[in-house]
């Protein structure tokens, strides 16, 4: 592989962050080296106003990261990523009509305990102008398992000023719930997605940058939770969703060098539609400013909105006709807002970070749509340990 | 779903200029020389400085909310509930 620029580098890198590709991000160009991340994660319990029966406590996951990188020669580059998750907590299921109290949610009694395993890899290559990765990967867990693989490729243009991008991804799912013959649970049921995208970067000048980029998915099988189950007219039934789903996607970010500061502004934008008649915007905005002897920090602030679904409710008090139907509190329209902090140490040989982030979903910052009382709305903590050194 | 689709259709055709729009200025941006982007190869600059960060971030995010691809890609599945 000839010896380009840092900057070039940095931009082609950049160039691979596409839309609906960022499994792919993890092998930009680099040295060769390890990159290990941990993360604890913690969601506030229900309200105690807001429980039904069951038990409040919520979900703790335990996250271990680790990534490999290689230069297999002139031409190839090989990234080996494996993650491991531990969790444990109860899990909302229905929510439960009261004329006192307002809804009320039905948690999991017995605290659920899984785990969850992931090896993927990918190679990166380069051929006269154009850059390519290809990458494969199998995700498993007691009840689920995943088989994953994404191509991305990327042209340059002569004077460095802009990139062209394009990609595929695909995963094939199963699921095998738990318990599923006492609790009336489908056995076994698959569900696959293929997702396509297409993404230009720009130098704007010396000093920005933008990516601009749509994506559009489909998925199609079992998309229903076979853990959540509905109140429909005073019975509790499965959880019930259309067996195909189209998504798009358009995605915009945006990099801005403060001369003065030499700090770097980011803002990035996402609009979401589907066809179950789910819409969403995302703003993400963080603030990178070198503090100096190599460290940084990086307050970040990211508000989300999103409309719930055709076939979404708390409860219904009639059926509807085409026996779809939902309480999943992640379906509900509502909106959210996550403060972030990271901080980083970059030396030449390693690099040290550390993040926290505070997330907290509400019914009223919502944009638009019509919010109903949604009780299993989470808050969450999560803590973030990441160290990276070349070899 | 038909009503959907044409929702959605309506709500794509609208953004369609937009994008197109966007594209058109960026493209007439003056040209910056190779020794001029020193500050666009910082660090800080990247549009993806961390991508085991950037990868859990929408793990979490996609797990927790309705929303899913555009950023973050179809693997990795899981039974997160």
């Amino acid at each position: 592989m000839k010896k380009i620029s840092t900057a070039i580098q940095s931009l082609i890198a950049s160039g691979l962050g596409l839309p609906g590709m960022q499994e792919l991000l993890a092998q930009e160009l680099s040295d060769d080296g390890i990159n290990a991340q941990l993360t604890y994660y913690d969601e506030a319990p229900l309200p105690l106003s807001k429980l039904a029966f069951g038990s409040p406590e919520r979900y703790k996951i335990n996250t271990q990261q680790l990534s490999w990188v290689k230069n297999l020669d002139e031409t190839y580059n090989l990234t080996v990523e494996y993650v491991h998750e531990a969790m444990s907590g109860s899990s909302p299921m229905y929510v439960i009509p009261s004329a006192d109290e307002g809804p009320l949610q039905a948690m999991t009694g017995a605290t659920i305990r899984d785990k969850r395993d992931q090896l993927s890899a990918s190679l990166q290559w380069d051929n006269e102008a154009y850059k390519h990765t290809a990458a494969l990967g199998y995700s498993i867990e007691n009840d689920y398992q995943a088989i994953f693989g994404s191509y991305a490729g990327e042209k340059e243009s002569t004077d460095g000023m802009h990139t062209l991008s394009w990609g595929w991804s695909f995963s094939e799912d199963k699921i095998e719930p738990y318990d599923a013959i006492d609790n009336g649970r489908v056995l076994s049921a698959k569900r696959n997605s293929f997702s396509a995208s297409g993404g230009f970067t720009q130098v704007l000048n010396k000093n920005a940058v933008i990516q601009t980029g749509v994506s559009v998915t489909r998925e199609a099988g079992f998309l229903s939770d076979p853990y959540k189950q509905v109140w429909v007219n005073d019975s509790v039934l499965n959880d019930s969703r259309p067996d195909s789903r189209l998504m798009w996607a358009w995605t915009t970010k945006f990099r801005q060098y403060m001369t003065r500061s030499k700090a770097a502004l980011h803002l990035d934008y996402r609009y979401f539609i589907d066809d179950w008649g789910i819409h969403s915007n995302t703003l993400d905005a963080s603030w990178n400013q070198p503090l100096g002897h190599d460290w940084e920090i990086a307050p970040s602030i990211r508000y989300y909105t999103q409309t719930s679904p055709d076939f979404y409710g708390p409860v219904f008090f009639i059926a509807p006709e085409d026996a779809y139907w939902s309480s999943d509190y992640r379906l509900a329209t509502y909106g959210s807002l996550s403060y972030q902090l990271n901080t980083s140490l970059r030396k030449e040989k390693w690099s040290l970070s550390f993040g926290a982030e505070y997330y907290q979903s509400k019914e009223d910052l919502a944009l638009v749509g019509t919010p109903q009382d949604t009780p299993a709305l989470v808050d969450f903590w999560r803590l973030t340990a990441s160290f990276t050194i070349k070899l | 779903m038909t009503y959907r689709y044409c929702l959605m259709a309506r709500t794509l055709s609208k953004l369609a200029p937009l994008v197109l729009l966007m594209l058109s200025v960026l493209g007439a941006c003056a040209p910056v020389q190779p020794w001029e982007r020193g500050h666009l190869a910082q660090a800080n600059m990247a549009l993806s400085a961390d991508p085991l960060k950037d990868s859990m971030d929408e793990h979490v995010y996609n797990s927790k909310e309705a929303s899913s691809g555009g950023i973050g890609a179809a693997g990795g599945g899981c039974g997160c509930n």
